[in-house]
């Protein structure tokens, strides 16, 4: 059913070196991905800087309790992994798969130079840029710029619009905030009668034209696929709950895209953070085990990988508004049925060894990145992040 | 067989505003180009600004400041919004000269950053609209001293002994010579030269001589003891900044494919003219070569653009700035939010699946929420996401349609409207049910055209 797709080594070369920068045509090497491998990547981004410490809770430390002595999470509430970590109560979901050995966290990820600008710092996570470059493509939109097999579908933002971690130059993921409504939008008889009518000579109508027609087929594979599966479990009744139960539902369907990206937003806790970010947690934590049980069950979770990240941590020492401010570092998790090193990956934040009160990175994002693409993905990570890393022994 | 005058008037028009409502463009139709363009440069000094947010907050002292924060922030948020859409509706109304308008815009993707509060928007937007076609040097002091910009850029971590090159950098890269003009070292020298540039707790520029660095600096070449606006000074002396600018303008408004002989022409007269914007526009405008077939219909419409097109031709105003944004959100381009310092996108990459539908279906989603005697549902309207909310609009109106198109035959119709509304010429078959009234004929023709690919370029 679903044609074999490769990298055809020659075409690869042909059509990505005429609008790929210099500086990336020097990676242009062919890259060897076999799709059949059926493996998807997830990724739950935490917009707005989720506090790592609060989640992931250091409940031996003295120095986080001085420092937090309104918003810290009492040790008697914290669900623990071992005699310094546990996580935050709301997220009981992610302490199971940590118990099954299906997750595992990578502490103190982060980048070099840190900003402490939401904006800038989603964009340096999106691009996978270094912090005093600016780049325009995301990193997830240059996989698809140097994948000419890749089909609309590849990439699947499930949103309304399109985040900068999926535009490439040439290509971009597809958006999907909710699989009726997009179906429904290309549906009428005349929108399709339109995207017969392709040729045009001038060149940027015909683009349109074109953009329009892929528009049409993306929409239709998507829809075609979920309708095959229908969840009976219940989700978090909220958009992310909703994404979360709409991946699941195409992952079990055996859809062939190779990632789907959601969102969860709201994380920027200046103020009362305690209320706010167990909301989202709770959220988190349902939408991401529910997901899990229902592709366990469908025997998917095996060729699942999670990534749940964000774009900053948050300050040690609480502010006066019983919230935290931007911060540097922060934890990030990897949850599936096939990690080789599930638990603790390194050590927690030193937080007697603190850079302008702030935590001090040691795993570079782009290594994480780095991981999925050699490891999951099959693509040399090297022509995606346009520099070499070491991927982590984690999968 | 040459390009019909009509279209070089819509072409003028399109590029230099926002395109012409249907009985303006129906009086200037055969009017001489050389006639609009002095035309389009008479009322330069019609500009509208944006009001002003109220500031007493600024004058409390500050333990009342500690107390009001929190309102005071959610008024700047509100004021942010607002004036986000009164902006928008200032471009539509023509209330405001369209090409200061326009190029208000582009200077706002040009100087790009984040504007975060309505009273630093305001302020800045006016600061853009008063420059927007005066001197490049008052326009990259203007900014320089931005206390919007200067927040965004980190001006308060550029200190002497402890200086952040943000600043210096952007200056340099995005907003004056571009990459390759200058060394490391000159970034350095340059943030050196702008340390202690910053604004006060009022939001209002200020040297703050006690973190200026006072020492030597060697920027470019020349020695001296310099401050941000001698950098300014050298940085104008350089033909590179010329050509950087006159570069992108000529990308934005005639064409993405940089004709390079006459970019250097024009930054040669640009420079010559110490950099007036005004001048560089007018020689463009003026030119023969702008109204060229290759010229015309080739610009995918930024969604600021498609927006206010659509609404300049129906006359329409928007009431609602939080659903608004919503809008904007979903067509890609958020004023005050550009998505980097590099600016919004430009040609096909404003294009995407998850815009494409939006943006074919917008003047059908912007009408639907009218109260108007059309029955809507027999229009077959593009099902754009349900999830955006609707918007109170007011103002619609057929006025020159009727006039200018009501007396014609069905084909003759179809074709004139396609005149007015498009610039490239389409194979699609527009159709309509014999049985809907005059009015209902002529707005269904209106919004099928409306949707068609060909309608997304200018």
């Amino acid at each position: 059913m679903i044609t074999r797709r490769k990298f055809i080594q020659h075409s690869a070369l042909a059509t990505a070196s005429i609008m790929v920068p210099s500086v990336l045509k020097a990676f242009d090497a062919p890259s060897p991905r076999d799709f059949q491998n059926g493996k998807q990547v997830i990724i739950v981004q935490l917009g707005g800087g989720n506090d790592g410490l609060n989640s992931l809770v250091p409940f031996r430390n003295d120095i986080y309790y001085k420092l937090r002595p309104k918003i810290s999470i009492p040790a008697s509430k914290v669900l623990k992994l071992n005699d310094q970590l546990g996580f935050h109560p709301a997220l009981s979901g992610l302490k199971a798969l940590y118990d099954s050995g299906d997750l595992a966290i990578v502490n103190n990820v982060g980048y070099p130079n840190p900003v402490r600008s939401h904006f800038r710092s989603m964009d340096i996570w999106h691009t996978a840029s270094d912090a005093d470059i600016v780049w325009s493509e995301g990193w997830l939109g240059r996989f698809l710029d140097i994948c000419p097999s890749c089909q609309e579908w590849e990439v699947l933002n499930m949103d309304e619009t399109l985040n900068l971690a999926v535009r490439g130059k040439k290509r971009s993921g597809f958006a999907v905030g909710n699989i009726q409504k997009v179906s429904n939008s290309v549906s009428p008889s005349y929108v399709r009668s339109m995207a017969h009518h392709h040729d045009h000579d001038n060149e940027v109508v015909s683009y349109l034209y074109s953009t329009l027609s892929n528009t049409i087929s993306a929409a239709d594979y998507i829809y075609n696929k979920s309708v095959i599966y229908k969840s009976k479990k219940t989700y978090p009744n909220t958009p992310f709950g909703k994404s979360c139960r709409q991946v699941a539902e195409l992952v079990t369907s055996g859809a062939s895209s190779s990632v789907y990206y959601l969102n969860l937003n709201g994380f920027d806790t200046h103020y009362n953070q305690v209320i706010a970010q167990e909301r989202l947690l709770i959220q988190l934590s349902g939408g991401v085990s529910t997901m899990v049980e229902e592709l366990k069950a469908n025997n998917k979770f095996k060729d699942t990988l999670i990534m749940v990240f964000s774009e900053f941590g948050r300050r040690v020492g609480e502010n006066g508004a019983e919230g935290t401010d931007h911060g540097t570092a922060n934890n990030v998790y990897l949850i599936s049925g096939a990690l080789k090193k599930p638990g603790l990956y390194n050590s927690p934040p030193d937080l007697s060894n603190l850079k302008e009160g702030d935590l001090q990175f040691q795993v570079d994002f782009r290594e994480v990145y780095a991981t999925i693409l050699d490891k999951w993905l099959n693509v040399a990570s090297s022509q995606v992040l346009k520099k070499s890393f070491n991927p982590l022994s984690i999968i | 067989m040459g390009v019909p005058n009509h279209k070089k008037i819509q072409h003028l028009y399109l590029r230099a505003g926002f395109g012409l409502p249907p009985l303006e463009w129906n009086e200037k139709r055969e009017m001489p180009i050389s006639l609009a363009v002095e035309a389009l440069f008479s009322d330069i000094n019609k500009v509208g600004e944006l009001q002003q947010m109220d500031l007493s907050y600024f004058s409390l002292s500050p333990s009342e400041q500690n107390k009001k924060r929190s309102e005071y922030q959610g008024k700047s948020g509100k004021v942010l919004r607002q004036r986000n859409l009164d902006w928008i509706n200032q471009m539509a109304t023509g209330s405001s000269n369209p090409l200061v308008e326009k190029m208000t815009l582009f200077w706002h993707g040009h100087f790009a950053n984040h504007i975060r509060f309505g009273f630093t928007a305001v302020q800045q937007i006016n600061m853009l609209k008063r420059h927007a076609l005066g001197n490049f040097k008052d326009l990259v002091l203007g900014i320089c001293r931005d206390p919007g910009m200067l927040h965004y850029l980190n001006a308060s971590n550029n200190q002497k002994n402890n200086v952040n090159e943000n600043f210096g950098r952007e200056l340099l890269e995005l907003f004056t010579m571009g990459i390759g003009n200058y060394t490391q070292q000159d970034v350095v020298e340059a943030s050196r030269a702008f340390t202690g540039w910053n604004h006060n707790e009022h939001f209002r520029f200020v040297k703050q001589d006690r973190f200026h660095d006072t020492g030597k600096k060697t920027f470019l070449g020349r020695t001296g003891n310099f401050d941000g606006s001698d950098i300014v000074d050298i940085i104008l002396e350089e033909k590179a900044t010329a050509r950087f600018i006159t570069r992108k303008i000529y990308a934005y408004f005639v064409n993405q494919d940089v004709n390079e002989a006459r970019v250097r022409t024009l930054a040669d007269s640009f420079y010559n003219s110490g950099y007036d914007i005004k001048a560089l526009m007018k020689s463009i405008l003026s030119s023969s070569w702008f109204y060229d077939e290759e010229n015309i219909g080739i610009k995918i419409k930024s969604p600021t653009e498609l927006l206010v097109g659509i609404m300049k031709t129906f006359r329409l105003k928007l009431h609602e700035p939080e659903k608004f944004y919503q809008l904007q959100k979903a067509l890609g381009q958020k004023l005050f939010e550009p998505p980097n310092v590099s600016g919004w996108p430009s040609g096909k990459l404003w294009i995407n699946n998850g815009n494409i539908m939006l943006r074919m279906g917008l003047a059908n989603f912007l009408t639907q929420q009218l109260q108007v005697s059309v029955p809507f549902r027999k229009l077959h309207p593009v099902n754009i996401s349900k999830t955006l909310p609707v918007q109170k609009i007011s103002g619609m109106s057929f006025i020159g349609f009727n006039e200018i198109f009501g007396c014609c035959s069905p084909g003759d119709l179809v074709n004139g409207i396609a005149e007015y509304l498009l610039q490239p010429t389409t194979h699609q078959n527009i159709g309509y049910n014999p049985g809907f009234s005059e009015q209902e004929k002529m707005f269904h023709i209106i919004l099928q055209i409306m949707r068609l690919p060909e309608y997304q370029v200018c």
